[in-house]
């Protein structure tokens, strides 16, 4: 199977590597996983007082395509609104990497990772609506 | 459909079954269904023998590997059932992160150390998920194979030597 030139672009200069601190109130923290791959899948938003996030981290255990999703999304969601955030899609991931069908679950688990995320600092800001039945 | 492998080598279902016993069947099964011993058969039941050898082989390969074994037992009962388990509580996510960092990060002279440390929680979780089979629950048992997936590939990536960080 021939990566992307997208796909291989992340996967070796990924962007945004790294971890915020879990305990500052302002940040988000989504663990994921995908055990049939035993992928694991970090993601972390740093969000200010207006809902924008300021900085976004991730860090990968996975395959090619897994960490060129995570990185593609931290990519995204730097300066984006929280809101606006919880709008991006795997199949936009899947569109912008070219991925191939047996990859699209990284791109399920990026998607996954920012919502897990985001759900986490609504949590621990107060500005939770309402978690989603079943997240 | 899945062939069920218990069935295919006259096995009784369950996770405890006997190395020795598997070994005899499988050995007395795979001798009535070798080519040599069919050479005469028409054309049709040489492909129906050829079959049932590969079969065989299928049912011992699963049932000798005891993950395999449990994943196998999960699906007779409910074939959705792992897919649907599949998403793992955060905390332990937390956990197989930090574990896969270790790996990435090990050094030679501890890699041994975590090495052992996976081998043992990996006689933990087979211990606990035969446990879980015998009582039935499925589910957990699902859930905790799920986990161990983390720490056989912690084991694999030690000993390639081979774990990439994104």
């Amino acid at each position: 199977m021939a990566y992307s030139d997208k796909v291989i672009d992340h996967y070796q200069n990924p962007r945004n590597v790294g971890s915020l601190d879990k305990n500052d109130k302002n940040v988000g923290t989504g663990v994921v996983g995908a055990p049939e791959c035993g992928d694991v899948m970090k993601l972390q938003i740093q969000v200010d007082d207006d809902g924008k996030i300021t900085d976004a981290k991730f860090k990968t255990y996975g395959c090619g395509s897994a960490i060129a999703s995570s990185s593609l999304a931290t990519e995204w969601l730097k300066g984006a609104m929280v809101d606006d955030a919880l709008e991006i899609k795997n199949t936009q991931i899947v569109e912008e990497l070219s991925l191939p069908p047996v990859k699209i679950h990284c791109s399920v688990l990026a998607e996954d990772a920012i919502r897990a995320a985001i759900q986490d600092y609504k949590a621990k800001s107060g500005t939770a609506t309402k978690t989603e039945a079943g997240a | 459909m899945i062939v069920d492998p218990f069935a295919r080598l006259g096995i009784r279902r369950c996770m405890g079954i006997s190395k020795d016993e598997l070994e005899t069947r499988y050995l007395k099964l795979s001798k009535t269904c070798h080519p040599d011993l069919n050479r005469t058969a028409d054309v049709a039941e040489q492909a129906r023998i050829l079959s049932l050898a590969a079969e065989l082989n299928d049912a011992y390969r699963t049932l000798k590997n005891p993950w395999e074994r449990a994943r196998c037992l999960i699906d007779l009962q409910d074939p959705q059932l792992f897919t649907m388990t599949k998403k793992l509580a955060p905390t332990f996510l937390m956990t197989a992160m930090e574990l896969a960092e270790d790996v990435a990060e090990v050094n030679a002279d501890r890699a041994e150390n975590l090495r052992l440390t996976c081998k043992r929680k990996l006689d933990l979780y087979l211990e606990e998920i035969a446990e879980l089979l015998l009582r039935e629950d499925y589910a957990e048992a699902a859930v905790k194979l799920h986990e161990s997936k983390y720490y056989r590939k912690a084991l694999e990536d030690l000993n390639n030597g081979d774990r990439r960080a994104g």
